[in-house]
C-alpha cells in the first residue's frame, strides 16, 4: 500500500492536445483536387533543371525556381517502382490518429513514371522477401465517391508485373 | 576578427490574421526572395549560411525547420535553428560573422499562429509540476505583471491604452501592418475584459508572417549598399522561470541586457543618444515597463513617459513607430521585424513612418511568461 | 585575436530507460555539476549557458527557460537551438560561435532529453509534412530502415554484418559505467532479436534512453589559463539538406549531407588518409547499418569497404581505427543528448581519460558526428593540440 501510494506521487500524467490546422499551399490544392475530381497523379516541374517533383513543391530545392506555374504540370504515374522500402512489424502511436498502427505496415519509397524525385506510400505487398529493388507498382485509388482530397485518396501501390 | 557586422537588408511578409493560401514554406520563400532583391546578391552563390527561427510547437512538427533547406536553395549548406525570438536569430548570425567562418549569411523567422490555438502552446511553456495546472498562459502573465505595475508604481490601465492608441495609429502609416486603427482610449479600456486589466485591444492580434535578413561583414557589406546598418551593442539574459522568484515588474533580465548592449556601443544616455526604438510589447502595459528596463526613463516612469509625447511618432524618442506588434506581428518572428524596422529606419526606408535622421536605433525582441527573456540590440547607421 | 576554442569541462549523467525519481531538471542539473567539478569551475564563472533537446518529446515548449534554475541559466545569458537529432552537436557549435566570435570566454552547453516522459516515435513522425508524408513515416526507424535496404542493396552487405556491429557495440558498452544497454550480445543473439522494422530488429535500432551532456567551451587565452588538459575544436561542418535527403541517388550521382561534411571538412584540414590522421570516431550511429554505410559516406573508407572493414575487426576498440568505443548511439540514445555525448566521448578519448573503454591507439585528433533532420550531418574535428 505504502509502496503503491509512493509510485503515486512521484508521476504526473497529462496529456497534450493541441489543434492544429496546417496550410497546404495552393500547389497541393492544386495536386488533391485533380487526384479527387479526375483520379490523375500530377506533377509539377521545375523550368530550370527540368525535373518533375510528385510529390509537388512550390520551389524547385536545388535551384530556387517557382514551380507552380501552369503548364508546367504533367501526370505522372500511375505506375512506378519502389526504389526502397520500410516494414512495421511492430506497433506504434500514430501522431495524427491517436490511433496504433495496424501491422504488418510497408512503406515504399516510389519513384513514378514521368517523375524524377519520389514520394513515400504504403505498399500493399508485406513480405519483405517479395519487395525487391526496382519492383514495379502502380497506385491504386478509392473510387471517385469516396475521395476526399487528401493523400488517403491513393489506398496503396500494388505489386504489378511487367 | 571579422570586424563589424552589417545588416545589407531586410524583407517582411505583409502581416495579416490569417495567411489560408500560404504553406509555412511559402512565406520563407517570399521573404527570402525579397530580402535577396533587397540585398542585390545570388541566393545559391552568396548565402553561405542560413540561420533559421522557428518554433517547433508553434508548427506543429518538430524539427520545424525541415522545409527551410528547401525554401531557401540550401541543399548542402550549413543550416541551423534558433529556437527562441527572432532577436536572438539576428544575433547568432551576426556571431557567424564576427568568428570569420562566413562572410554572409541569411536569417529567416516564420510563425503561423493562425494554425493553432496560442493559449495551449503557451500554457505548455509553464513548468508543468507546479504552474501549468492553473492554466497560466502569457495573457495571465501580463495581467498580474500589469497589476503588479498598477499596485508598485501606480500605473493606470489609461496609460496602457495610450500604448494601443499610439501603436495601432502608427500602423495606419506602415503598408506592412496588420491592424491599424484609429482609436480613442474609451475605446481600448472598453474593449472585451481578458484577464483584468488586460482588454481585448491592449493584446497583440493573433498573426501570421514572416521575416528576413541578409547580414554580411563589413568589407561584404560595404560593397553590397551604401547603406549597411552595423549592429554595434549586443545583450540577452533570462530570468528565473517560477514566477514566485521574480518580481514580475523588476526587469532585471532586460535591465542587464540593455546595459550590456549599450557598453559595448559606447551608450551614455540611452534617451539622447538613441534616436528611435523598435520593441516586442506582446501587451500594451509592457511596452511602458520595456521603455523602463531600456533605460528610456527612470523605474516606475513608464506611465509618464508616454504622458508626456516623447515616444509618439513626432516625439523626442518614437518608441514602436512601426505600430509594434500591437499592430500584429507573430510571436517568434516578433523580434526580427523590430530589428527590420530599426533597420529600414536607419537606411531611410520606413516610408511615411520615416522617423528623420535616424542614426541609432535599439531593436527588442523577449520570450517567455510576462518577459522571462530578453535580448537588446543596438544598431548604428552605416552611410552617409 | 585567435578564435580558437576548447572544452574544458565534461560532464555526462549516467543513461538509462527509466528514471522515474529525477525529472528533467534534475538531469540536467546532474550533467552541470560533473562539468564543473570537471573543470573545477563555479556556475558563475560561465559567461553564457545554452541548453538544447529536441521539441515534441516531454511536452514542453521553450523548456530551456522552463529549466534554467536547474541548468543556471537563470540570470545569465543564453538561447535556445534546435535541429532534431544533431541538436547535440548543434549545441557545441553554438558554443562554438559564442566564443570564436570574441563575445564570450567560458561558456556551457547542455544537451539532454528525457524519453521515458513522452512517446518518442510518434513525436518524430511529426517531422513530415502533415498534408502528404506524415502518415507514411513510422518515426525515425522509417526513414533509417529505408537507407539500409538501400545500403544492402548497392554494398552487398548483410544482416549478419549489421548483427556483427551490434555485438562489437555491446562489447564497447559493457566497459562505459555510463552506457545505457551494456549487456553483451553474441551475433546470433542479435540476428535473433525481434524484427521490428525490416531490416532493423530490436537490438539493430538504437534503444530509447534517457540523459545529459554538459561541456565547457573556452577561448584560447581563457582555456591556457585555467585547463590542464584543454581538447582543441578544431573545426565544424553542418550540412543540412533538401527535404527526403537526396539519399537514394535517382537521376543523378549520390551526393548525401555526410559525403558532402566529409569532403569539406578533410579538404579544409588538409586530411587525406582520415583513418591514420584521426585516431578514433564517436560516430552518431541511430542504427546497425550507420557504421558500415557513414564510415563510407563520409568518404573515410570507400564505397562498398565499410561492411568489410567489420568482418576484419578494423573498428572494434582495439582495432586499426576504433569507431564509437563507448558503445555508440546504438547503447545510448537520448536524442537531445546523443549528439553532444559523440563529443563529451571523442573528447574524453583525446585527453585519454575514457577508463576502461579508452581506445587503445594513442589519440591526437578524434572525430564526431552529429544525425539527424531531413538525413542532416554535423563533423566536428577534435585535437590535443592547437596545430
Amino acid at each position: 500500500m505504502k509502496q503503491k501510494t509512493q509510485e503515486e506521487l512521484i508521476y504526473l500524467n497529462m496529456t497534450l492536445k493541441a489543434p492544429y490546422k496546417w496550410r497546404t499551399g495552393e500547389y497541393m490544392g492544386e495536386f488533391f483536387r485533380e487526384l479527387k475530381e479526375n483520379g490523375v497523379i500530377y506533377a509539377n516541374k521545375c523550368p530550370t533543371c527540368g525535373r518533375h517533383f510528385c510529390l509537388p513543391k512550390s520551389v524547385c530545392t536545388r535551384d530556387h525556381t517557382k514551380c507552380t506555374e501552369r503548364p508546367e504540370w504533367i501526370p505522372v504515374g500511375p505506375k512506378g517502382y519502389v526504389v526502397t522500402f520500410f516494414m512495421a512489424e511492430q506497433s506504434f502511436l500514430l501522431p495524427t490518429t491517436g490511433e496504433m498502427l495496424k501491422i504488418p505496415f510497408a512503406v515504399g519509397i516510389v519513384l513514378l513514371d514521368g517523375a524524377q524525385v519520389i514520394l513515400q506510400h504504403q505498399l500493399e505487398e508485406t513480405d519483405p522477401e517479395k519487395i525487391k529493388p526496382l519492383m514495379r507498382v502502380e497506385a491504386v485509388l478509392k473510387p471517385k465517391a469516396e475521395r476526399k482530397g487528401n493523400i488517403y485518396d491513393i489506398i496503396h501501390f500494388k505489386t504489378i508485373t511487367e | 576578427m571579422a570586424g563589424r557586422v552589417g545588416i545589407v537588408a531586410a524583407s517582411m511578409t505583409k502581416f495579416e490574421a490569417a495567411k489560408p493560401y500560404q504553406h509555412l514554406m511559402d512565406l520563407v520563400v517570399e521573404v527570402t526572395d525579397k530580402v535577396v532583391e533587397a540585398a542585390g546578391i545570388n541566393l545559391k552563390d552568396d548565402v553561405e549560411a542560413v540561420i533559421s527561427n522557428s518554433q517547433d510547437h508553434w508548427d506543429g512538427r518538430t524539427i520545424s525547420s525541415m522545409p527551410i533547406p528547401d525554401a531557401t536553395c540550401s541543399h548542402l549548406k550549413d543550416e541551423s535553428k534558433v529556437a527562441a525570438d527572432g532577436a536572438y536569430a539576428v544575433l547568432y548570425g551576426a556571431m557567424h560573422i564576427l568568428s570569420g567562418d562566413n562572410k554572409l549569411v541569411l536569417v529567416v523567422s516564420h510563425c503561423e499562429e493562425s494554425i493553432t490555438d496560442g493559449t495551449m502552446i503557451e500554457n505548455w511553456s509553464i513548468d508543468h509540476i507546479f504552474h501549468r495546472m492553473l492554466g497560466l498562459d502569457y495573457t495571465v502573465g501580463a495581467a498580474m505583471q500589469a497589476r503588479r505595475y498598477m499596485d508598485k508604481y501606480k500605473l493606470t490601465p489609461e496609460q496602457f491604452a495610450k500604448v494601443v492608441v499610439k501603436n495601432k495609429g502608427n500602423a495606419l502609416k506602415n503598408p506592412l501592418a496588420q491592424e491599424a486603427m484609429a482609436l480613442t482610449v474609451e475605446q481600448v479600456l472598453k474593449s472585451k475584459m481578458l484577464a483584468e486589466p488586460i482588454t481585448e485591444l491592449m493584446k497583440k492580434p493573433v498573426s501570421d508572417g514572416a521575416c528576413a535578413m541578409i547580414l554580411a561583414n563589413e568589407e561584404v557589406a560595404r560593397k553590397l549598399t551604401p547603406n549597411p546598418v552595423w549592429i554595434t551593442g549586443a545583450g540577452n539574459f533570462y530570468e528565473a522561470h517560477n514566477p514566485g522568484d521574480r518580481d514580475l515588474v523588476e526587469c532585471d533580465a532586460l535591465i542587464k541586457a540593455a546595459k550590456k548592449a549599450y557598453k559595448m556601443a559606447g551608450i551614455g544616455n540611452p534617451l539622447k543618444d538613441i534616436d528611435v526604438v523598435e520593441l516586442s510589447e506582446y501587451y500594451a502595459s509592457q511596452e511602458l515597463l520595456w521603455t523602463e528596463g531600456l533605460c528610456l526613463c527612470g523605474r516606475g516612469e513608464g506611465g509618464k513617459l508616454i504622458d508626456s509625447g516623447k515616444t509618439q511618432l513626432k516625439g523626442e524618442i518614437p518608441v514602436n513607430p512601426s505600430g509594434g506588434l500591437l499592430a500584429g506581428i507573430p510571436v517568434t518572428v516578433a523580434g526580427m521585424t523590430r530589428v527590420a524596422e530599426a533597420v529600414w529606419q536607419l537606411q531611410g526606408k520606413a516610408g511615411e513612418h520615416q522617423v528623420q535622421g535616424a542614426k541609432r536605433a535599439i531593436a527588442h525582441g523577449c520570450g517567455g511568461l510576462a518577459g522571462q527573456m530578453h535580448c537588446v540590440l543596438v544598431l548604428e547607421k552605416g552611410g552617409k | 585575436m585567435s578564435n580558437r576554442v576548447a572544452i574544458v569541462g565534461i560532464g555526462q549523467t549516467t543513461h538509462s530507460g527509466r528514471r522515474p525519481y529525477v525529472n528533467d531538471g534534475e538531469l540536467i542539473y546532474d550533467a552541470v555539476t560533473k562539468a564543473l567539478a570537471d573543470a573545477d569551475l563555479n556556475i558563475n564563472d560561465m559567461e553564457s549557458v545554452m541548453s538544447g533537446n529536441m521539441d515534441l518529446f516531454e511536452g514542453h515548449h521553450l523548456n530551456d527557460a522552463m529549466l534554467n534554475l536547474y541548468s543556471g541559466a537563470a540570470g545569465k545569458p543564453g538561447f535556445k537551438m534546435n535541429t532534431g537529432g544533431t541538436v547535440g552537436t548543434m549545441m557545441v557549435i553554438q558554443g562554438w560561435y559564442h566564443v570564436a566570435s570574441g563575445l564570450f570566454d567560458l561558456v556551457m552547453v547542455i544537451g539532454w532529453e528525457k524519453h521515458d516522459e513522452g512517446l518518442v516515435t510518434p513525436a518524430i513522425s511529426t517531422i513530415t509534412d502533415p498534408a502528404v508524408d506524415r502518415p507514411f513515416l513510422v518515426g525515425a526507424i522509417g526513414g533509417l530502415a529505408t537507407v539500409s535496404v538501400a545500403y544492402m542493396q548497392r554494398s552487398g552487405c548483410k544482416l549478419e554484418h549489421a548483427a556483427m556491429v551490434r555485438a562489437d557495440a555491446s562489447k564497447n558498452a559493457a566497459r562505459n559505467p555510463n552506457a545505457h544497454m551494456r549487456e553483451i550480445y553474441s551475433v546470433e543473439d542479435v540476428m535473433n532479436a525481434r524484427m521490428v522494422m525490416y531490416p532493423l530488429n530490436l537490438l539493430m535500432c538504437c534503444p530509447t534512453s534517457l540523459g545529459a551532456t554538459a561541456l565547457i567551451l573556452a577561448s584560447e587565452s581563457k582555456a591556457k589559463k585555467i585547463c590542464k588538459n584543454p581538447v582543441w575544436m578544431k573545426d565544424h561542418v553542418t550540412v543540412h539538406v533538401e527535404y527526403g535527403g537526396a539519399q537514394f541517388g535517382i537521376g543523378e550521382k549520390r551526393w548525401t549531407s555526410h559525403m558532402e561534411a566529409g569532403a569539406k571538412l578533410f579538404k579544409r584540414n588538409h586530411i587525406t588518409k582520415p583513418m591514420v590522421e584521426t585516431q578514433v570516431f564517436e560516430m552518431y550511429d541511430p542504427m546497425a547499418f550507420a557504421i558500415p554505410m557513414w564510415l563510407e559516406d563520409f568518404l573515410i573508407c570507400e564505397p562498398s569497404e565499410g561492411w568489410k572493414l567489420i568482418e576484419k575487426g578494423a573498428l572494434k576498440l582495439e582495432g586499426e581505427y576504433p569507431v564509437s568505443p563507448s558503445g555508440g548511439v546504438l547503447c545510448t540514445n537520448s536524442i537531445g543528448d546523443s549528439a553532444i555525448l559523440r563529443v563529451a566521448e571523442a573528447a574524453m578519448q583525446v585527453r585519454g581519460t575514457a577508463g576502461e573503454h579508452q581506445v587503445t591507439r594513442e589519440v591526437k585528433q578524434a572525430l564526431a558526428s552529429g544525425f539527424g533532420g531531413s538525413y542532416w550531418s554535423d563533423l566536428i574535428l577534435l585535437s590535443k593540440t592547437t596545430d
